[in-house]
């Protein structure tokens, strides 16, 4: 006898034990609950924060990102929280309300001078908005043919004599360096710690064949962790996927009509989103795509997400 | 309102008022299952009048415990068989879309006997269900044995309809590997 599976399924699930029947309907689900301790820490996660990247970020601010042979692999990013990508079971990522504290033209300068003296042949400062600039320099002589090690000695040996070190300990924070290496790409990220957990907040050096990239871009933010939330697939938040327009905003895509071709986990404004390239499967449009790897709307705090969410930008 | 053991003795003791009673505290729960499987009220109270004669004609000898999930099941498996005969008519009710749902678990066409197959079906299922944390198992009973609908399971468990539909396409990655392991052709 042949019978579909539809009615099969239907014959075996009407028979399933009476206490799996019984333990639904009695079921009341708890109010909402928060998923961390720490998410409810509101005081310090004040933390400067200074992301130096390298060709990625620059080739962002510049346009859409070329899709080349390199995105048939996701390009696996590092991301305070998670080390992981796509998203496991039940694994999860911290979520943050980001406030601008403003630049301080002398702390600039402090970290022109720092680089200075760590052999940049020359710097040029341009603030991009309240709490993003970029440096621009060079300092391949002295970072010439560094070894892994070398290259995390002088991230480490920068964070010292910036002036950060003293900053970050002032505000409870510690940190620890990963350092991945990938076809002449190494890069060492420092992730900053707030009482042992990621506050998301992280510095990211890239070296490229053991030179200092000379482009940085950084950001200085007040990040304050607002909950932990569970980090979706790529499948999964592909369903809510979007493009940067040319004025860097989003605009919602249906990403079934986009070959999707690389994947990097990265934090804007203090959400977690799948940052994709793809092109239009008819029109062959480029484009920069950005996927949110979470479900804001399931926190707590989905009114101050969201908001972070509509101010999403790429400069 | 009359506790379950209270009710089962009016049965036992084939007063009428038992059915009322039985009404009285899951009549509503009861409609509100057939008419996500039936979609369609008139058939849902006609199921459960049906299901309230069928526990009435079983108890006794019958003495279920407990009362509600005996009660369920008769007005699901009387709703399911309305649903079968007049399929072409109730596409598209909550019992269907969750069957679409399920069925992506399972192989194209089973063509050994089917009530055997159901029987280990159900005993897998039984098997999976324990391997599942508390609320990973009621949110898949409550959508594949209750038939919510993806709304009402947001309501219920505080969270968003996303939220919900991730973590059953979860729950159905795991069934679906689990079920591979057991040998069921996928």
């Amino acid at each position: 006898m042949r019978k579909t599976k539809k009615t099969l399924i239907s014959d075996a699930v009407t028979n399933i034990d009476t206490r799996y029947i019984e333990e639904a309907a009695e079921y009341t689900a708890a109010t909402p609950k928060r998923k961390y301790a720490f998410a409810g820490w509101i005081a310090a996660a004040a933390c400067f924060c200074l992301l130096i990247a390298g060709v990625f970020l620059m080739r962002q601010g510049n346009g859409a990102t070329p899709v080349t042979d390199d995105l048939n692999n996701p390009v696996r990013g590092e991301v305070a929280g998670t080390n992981t990508l796509p998203g496991e079971d039940d694994e999860q990522v911290n979520v943050y309300k980001i406030d601008g504290l403003g630049i301080d033209a002398n702390y600039l300068e402090d970290m022109q001078t720092a680089l200075y003296e760590h052999g940049w042949a020359y710097t040029e400062c341009t603030l991009l908005d309240e709490y993003d600039f970029v440096l621009k320099g060079s300092a391949d002589e002295i970072t010439n043919d560094m070894n892994k090690d070398e290259c995390t000695e002088l991230a480490k040996a920068f964070l010292e004599d910036s002036g950060l070190n003293a900053l970050i300990k002032a505000n409870g924070i510690s940190y620890k360096f990963v350092q991945t290496a990938s076809e002449g790409l190494v890069v060492t990220c420092c992730y900053f710690l707030y009482d042992g957990e990621n506050t998301g907040a992280y510095i990211r050096f890239i070296f490229e064949d053991y030179k200092c990239i000379g482009e940085i871009q950084a950001h200085i933010y007040n990040a304050e962790c607002l909950d932990a939330l569970e980090l979706l697939t790529l499948d999964e938040a592909l369903a809510h996927a979007y493009k940067v327009n040319a004025d860097g905003i989003l605009e919602e895509i249906d990403a079934e009509n986009y070959n999707v071709k690389g994947a990097e986990l990265v934090y804007v404004r203090g959400l977690p989103y799948y940052r994709f390239n793809g092109y239009g499967i008819n029109t062959r449009e480029v484009i920069d795509g950005y996927a949110l790897a979470v479900d804001i709307y399931s926190s707590d705090f989905s009114d101050v997400l969201t908001k972070e969410h509509e101010l999403f930008k790429i400069n | 309102m009359r506790d379950d053991s209270e009710i089962i003795k009016l049965f036992f003791e084939r007063r009428e008022e038992a059915i009322a009673e039985l009404s009285t505290k899951y009549g509503t729960a009861c409609v509100s299952l057939a008419k996500r499987i039936l979609k369609n009220e008139p058939d849902a109270e006609e199921c459960t009048n049906d299901a309230y004669l069928a526990v009435w004609n079983t108890i006794p000898p019958q003495k279920p415990q407990p009362l509600r999930a005996y009660l369920f099941r008769i007005v699901r498996n009387i709703a399911v068989s309305k649903y079968h005969a007049n399929t072409a008519e109730k596409r598209n009710s909550y019992y269907d879309v969750a069957l679409d749902e399920l069925e992506t678990c399972l192989s194209a066409y089973v063509t050994v006997e089917h009530e055997i197959e159901a029987a280990e079906l159900t005993r897998q299922f039984d098997a999976f269900l324990a391997t599942l944390d508390f609320e990973s198992r009621v949110l898949f009973v409550r959508r594949y044995w209750y038939s919510d609908d993806i709304s009402e399971l947001a309501d219920k468990f505080h969270t968003s309809k996303n939220n919900i539909s991730v973590r059953l396409l979860r729950i159905r990655k795991k069934l679906k590997n689990y079920l591979e392991k057991e040998g069921y052709e996928l």
